[in-house]
């Protein structure tokens, strides 16, 4: 399990890389999205939105979101801190996605690059 | 010749209100759709089987095997509800393990739909696919002539606009590769528009080359061809085999449908063959030039699938999933085809496009040689030597004349997209080609049937709502009046 803290360090460290990668940049670009991430098991959620090529991370809910993805704290912790590829097999049924297909798949291409290194 | 509807001579007539030609997917799933409206429906099959690219047949041992379609995936709602109203069970394909990908006969091992080997080739990957995926959701799955771009995308082929957009040789071999997997053909066959078309009709690439999570997620247990087994038996004596259809003619009394075995007279007819069949069939008067040029334009993919069958499946106690992808050789894709209990053991090789073209030409002697062979460099020398080794060739078929689907060239969307459904007086058209959602698939096959089946009962003027109840009495309306 991971706490609030670790999971916001990892998804703040996320972000910090996502910003510096080139490929992630162009994946991100005529993108506008809202995420909501939810640890389902320590009852936490974060908001990222994705706004101009930018991310920006807040804790708990900021409005309607466009995305909702909900997992255990350790996956959504791994997949942020890419200790996990979003795309295997364990985490396609440890993580629940809902949104719409445009929004899911930017969101797995941006995973994918951040995890590849970018 | 034992079959009972060889009894039958050439005379015979029968009186329908609806006729169905071709006793796959899509003519059943319309057959029942009509059935269940009651309206009275004769489907006429060619083959001595019912199923058409659904084939299962058993190995030695009495494993089923399925020659042809065998996969369901996650939003396929359309196959799943039927296959759950004629009670037929499903399992997941083994996706445990690692999988290989061979580049110049050297592997690398990854896990996930994407091989991760070469890390510049799979970011440049998942690049690509979200391109082709946002493109892909700009053309208009009713009409993709009426994309923005439709134009464009249908002057060129996949290796056209890979020339132009993929700059990595290995990025273009995977593409290649995926496209020879989703369409038996090759990116050099095949429009950029019905590419796109066809991953906006499943979703995204992803869901079409996925395993868990994608199109090949699920298995039947007792093959996929008890689907249509079961949806014809439901059917009874509606269903008339060995009776190929060779001439449908049309005039103000309705449809004349002329078989091997009988004639049907029908208020409607769907046919619900793919269209390259459709187009061997003589039809009075002559069909309108652009449905006829379509026919002549929708070529079927080329694929020979091989089943190896082992007494344990070796790879798994490597920690292989079975799952190949390469870039060269005859065989560039495998999968555990393994029955759910994981014994025997069956390595499924698909030999796809240029490869079954070229292989296709070959002694079934000399096929086996080559698929052992290659099989051999992927899994060791254990895989030379299955105790049985069964595979079929679906462009040598007669009622299909290859697979999996038939698919768009150059030029044919954006000049005869339209004739693909439109109706031609009394008849209407289904088969998986058709379909708007995961066109090329079982799922797909089942909506085009509904979808025509809704077309005809709206013509003849039955209230679905009342599906099950007789409706005789509202169908003798004189055709041409509805």
């Amino acid at each position: 399990m991971a706490t609030r803290e670790e999971l916001r360090e990892a998804i703040d460290d996320y972000i910090a890389r996502s910003a510096k990668s080139e490929r992630v940049l162009r994946s991100l670009r005529n993108w506008n999205c809202v995420i909501y991430f939810e640890a389902t098991d320590i009852a936490a959620g974060f908001t990222m939105t994705i706004k101009d090529g930018k991310a920006t991370v807040s804790d708990g809910t900021q409005g309607a979101a466009d995305l909702i993805v909900r997992g255990s704290s350790e996956d959504l912790a791994d997949i942020f801190g890419g200790d996990a590829n979003p795309a295997s097999n364990y985490m396609q049924g440890a993580i629940k996605v809902q949104g719409s297909q445009e929004n899911v798949m930017r969101l797995d291409a941006m995973a994918m690059l951040i995890y590849l290194g970018g | 010749m034992n079959n009972a509807s060889m009894d039958l001579s050439s005379e015979s007539e029968r009186l329908a209100d609806v006729a169905v030609i071709g006793a796959g997917l899509a003519g059943l799933a319309a057959a029942r759709a009509l059935a269940a409206a009651g309206v009275d429906v004769v489907v006429l099959e060619a083959r001595n089987r019912v199923g058409g690219r659904m084939y299962t047949k058993p190995a030695s041992n009495g494993i089923p095997l399925d020659l042809g379609a065998q996969w369901i995936g996650p939003t396929q709602h359309r196959l799943a509800a039927l296959v759950e109203s004629v009670g037929v069970t499903t399992f997941r394909t083994y996706d445990t393990g690692n999988n290989m990908q061979y580049q110049a006969g050297q592997p690398t091992i990854y896990s996930g739909p994407i091989p991760i080997g070469d890390p510049l080739v799979a970011m440049e990957t998942v690049e690509i696919m979200l391109q082709l995926n946002l493109m892909a959701n700009e053309v208009p799955l009713n009409a993709p002539w009426e994309a923005a771009k439709a134009e464009e995308w249908d002057t060129h082929t996949v290796a056209t606009w890979m020339e132009n957009n993929v700059a990595s040789t290995g990025v273009r071999k995977l593409l290649a590769l995926a496209i020879q997997a989703v369409f038996s053909a090759e990116p050099r066959d095949i429009s950029l528009l019905h590419v796109l078309f066809y991953i906006h009709s499943a979703g995204s690439l992803n869901q079409l080359i996925g395993v868990t999570g994608g199109a090949q997620e699920s298995r039947f247990h007792g093959g996929a061809q008890q689907i249509s087994i079961k949806a014809a038996e439901a059917l009874g004596e509606r269903v008339i085999l060995n009776a190929p259809v060779h001439t449908i003619s049309q005039d103000d009394a309705g449809v004349r449908v002329e078989s091997d075995a009988l004639i049907v007279k029908a208020q409607r007819a769907i046919v619900a063959i793919p269209p390259t069949l459709a187009g061997r069939i003589r039809y009075r008067p002559i069909l309108p030039a652009s449905r006829d040029q379509l026919t002549q334009r929708m070529p079927m993919g080329t694929v020979i699938k091989v089943h190896c069958i082992y007494e344990t499946p070796f790879w798994r106690e490597e920690g292989l999933s079975g799952q190949v992808t390469s870039d060269k050789g005859l065989v560039r894709i495998s999968f555990d085809n393994s029955p759910e209990s994981g014994s025997p053991g069956i390595l499924l090789a698909f030999i796809e496009g240029e490869e079954g073209r070229r292989w296709g030409r070959r002694s079934a002697e000399e096929r086996q040689a080559a698929v052992l062979q290659c099989l051999a460099g992927y899994f060791g020398e254990k895989a030379s030597r299955p105790f049985e080794y069964v595979e079929h060739n679906w462009a040598e078929e007669e009622y299909s004349r290859g697979c999996y689907g038939g698919y768009m060239p150059p030029g044919v969307w954006t000049n005869y997209g339209e004739a693909l459904r439109t109706p031609i007086g009394l008849l209407h058209w289904a088969g998986t080609e058709t379909a708007t959602a995961w066109n090329g698939y079982m799922d797909g096959a089942v909506q085009s049937g509904q979808r025509a089946a809704a077309e005809v009962l709206a013509a003849l003027g039955v209230n679905q709502k009342l599906a099950g109840r007789p409706q005789r009495a509202a169908l003798h309306v004189p055709a041409g009046q509805e």
